[in-house]
């Protein structure tokens, strides 16, 4: 059925864009919680809140924010372990997060708004 | 593939990067698989591995979006200035591969609908295209007779009546119309050994009941209705049916049914074969002989019961197949799809609804796919099956499987069991 094909790319592609931005804030927002963590520890994290992540979604993602300044990395191995890659919250992602915590609640304030007054 | 295999493919992969930056993805990589490691010791290193996404599709979403250093490493290629394009991403991989997998897999159920090779495309314009003048009633009642010799077809076209189609007893057609007096005016013309009987609109009245017996000889009968219900009953001829309003019933008719309907609701019981598709009414059949195909726009699809392949597919509604000798193809977007003992291989696809598939009776392969929908499986104790599953950020339920995408044997293996999702959760028993 055409409109079934129709919808199906449609979703898809809005689910891949409305992900990119909340996925942001969801890796700021956890980041904030913490002094500082590491991939397979995040992917977990996200996990238990419900919130599926696949490496090749979460590595290219803090590389990204790395990358833009929102987050700052480095390397280190812990008194029993392997060598990790530790991320943390930069004071421009602590600015970010704040404005971006507004921005969603602001817009989720907005649909329920809109779903309320259209029933 | 172990883990240096993996990090060797995931540097190969990231080629247009620079060194530093490379090595320190895959030093990274490196330490997430010592971490999983770490996490399930009781798993191997290539079954950890299994469930990573593929290097090739991980170097592609690292890649993406850095568009200046993949030109500065196209530059140290020799492939050209500022103007170098992007590198074009693989088909594979990621959520938008995921999309076109998903898509790629509803196509095949399209592909088994079509296989029942029935032509459901009706013209539903019910205009004035009748005969010309030969014969003209217009009494409230209205009694024509047609020797059933010769006669292979009839075709009936009525505005709001009440259509009752039934055998008929002796070797003639029979054709009874009642209504208020002067609103009764049908045409009838025959060419060949097609009988047309068409209503003719008299200011804006038409008869309020139809009753058309059908000599057993008759190949085929075609009613049109604009908002009458129609109601077949024991005929064994092949029949046509098209209503704009009008509800459509059918019992005990063994030949071939082809119902298609806007808004009108569609029961079938006990007939040969079943092709409908309505737009926004229900569709429900049950005891169909041979296939049974029903396609809607936003109703409920149900069909029990049938003896061959069975096709359901709607677009808001949903759709239920339970029992069927043959294939099973279901399909919906946001209705949730019900599939339970069938005897072919099944295919089902649904975008956000969840999918039911009990196969506890018997299993001959199976194909699921779902963008946000749950699965969930049962399959029998004593199952012998190759169950393949992937799903980009949902759960996986099934004795002895884990990760996000992998493949298990049950049994001594047998017919495929292949489940995608991109967020449904994912639950197989047995």
């Amino acid at each position: 059925m055409d409109e079934m094909d129709a919808a199906m790319a449609l979703v898809e592609k809005w689910r891949s864009q409305s992900r990119k931005g909340f996925l942001d804030l969801c890796a700021l927002s956890l980041l904030a919680s913490r002094e500082e963590s590491y991939g397979l520890d995040i992917m977990e994290t996200l996990s238990r809140a419900g919130l599926e992540v696949s490496e090749g979604t979460l590595y290219p993602l803090l590389a990204r924010m790395t990358r833009e300044g929102s987050l700052a990395s480095s390397w280190s191995t812990p008194e029993t372990g392997h060598p990790r890659k530790y991320y943390r919250l930069s004071p421009t992602g602590q600015l970010v997060l704040a404005a971006m915590r507004e921005e969603f609640e602001r817009n989720a304030a907005a649909l329920r708004r809109i779903e309320g007054g259209t029933r | 593939m172990n883990a240096r295999e993996y990090l060797e493919k995931l540097s190969a992969s990231l080629g247009v990067m620079e060194g530093s930056e490379r090595d320190d993805f895959v030093r990274e990589m490196e330490s997430h698989i010592d971490d999983l490691r770490e996490r399930h010791p009781e798993s191997t290193e290539e079954e950890l591995v299994s469930g990573l996404v593929a290097p090739e599709d991980l170097a592609d979403e690292l890649l993406d979006g850095k568009g200046a250093r993949e030109k500065r490493g196209g530059d140290a290629g020799g492939a050209g200035g500022d103007e170098t394009p992007r590198r074009p991403r693989r088909g594979r991989g990621g959520l938008s591969g995921l999309g076109a997998r998903l898509r790629e897999a509803l196509g095949t159920i399209e592909e088994k609908l079509d296989h029942l090779d029935i032509d459901l495309d009706f013209d539903l314009d019910l205009g004035r295209s009748g005969p010309r003048d030969d014969e003209r009633y217009a009494e409230g009642e209205l009694e024509k007779v047609f020797p059933g010799e010769g006669l292979e077809a009839i075709d009936l076209k009525a505005l709001s009546a009440e259509i009752r189609v039934l055998p008929s007893t002796r070797a003639e057609a029979r054709f009874v119309a009642r209504g208020k007096r002067g609103s009764v005016d049908f045409s009838f013309e025959t060419d060949g050994g097609e009988l047309s009987i068409i209503e003719r609109p008299e200011r804006g009245r038409g008869a309020s009941e139809i009753t058309l017996e059908l000599p057993a000889s008759l190949d085929r009968a075609r009613v049109v209705a604009k908002s009458g219900d129609v109601t077949l009953e024991g005929v064994d001829c092949d029949l046509e049916v098209e209503t704009t309003s009008g509800d459509v019933s059918a019992r005990s008719c063994a030949g071939g049914l082809s119902v298609v309907t806007l808004s009108g609701d569609v029961e079938v019981e006990e007939c040969g074969t079943l092709a409908v598709r309505t737009a926004s009414g229900d569709i429900r059949a049950e005891g169909i002989a041979g296939s049974a195909a029903a396609r809607s726009a936003s109703g409920d699809i149900v069909l029990e019961r049938v003896g061959g392949d069975a096709a359901g597919e709607s677009a808001s509604g949903s759709v239920g197949i339970e029992e069927c000798g043959g294939r099973a193809a279901a399909r919906a977007i946001s209705g949730d799809v019900d599939v339970s003992g069938a005897g072919g291989p099944v295919t089902v696809g649904a975008s956000s609804g969840s999918v039911e598939l009990d196969c506890t009776r018997g299993f001959a392969g199976a194909e699921i796919s779902t963008v946000s929908g749950d699965v969930s499986v049962d399959l029998p104790s004593d199952v012998d099956a190759l169950v393949r599953w992937s799903t980009v950020s949902g759960d996986l339920k099934m004795e002895g499987g884990r990760g996000r995408r992998g493949e298990l044997v049950l049994g001594g293996g047998g017919p495929a069991l292949e489940i995608k999702t991109a967020s449904g959760d994912i639950q197989v028993d047995w």
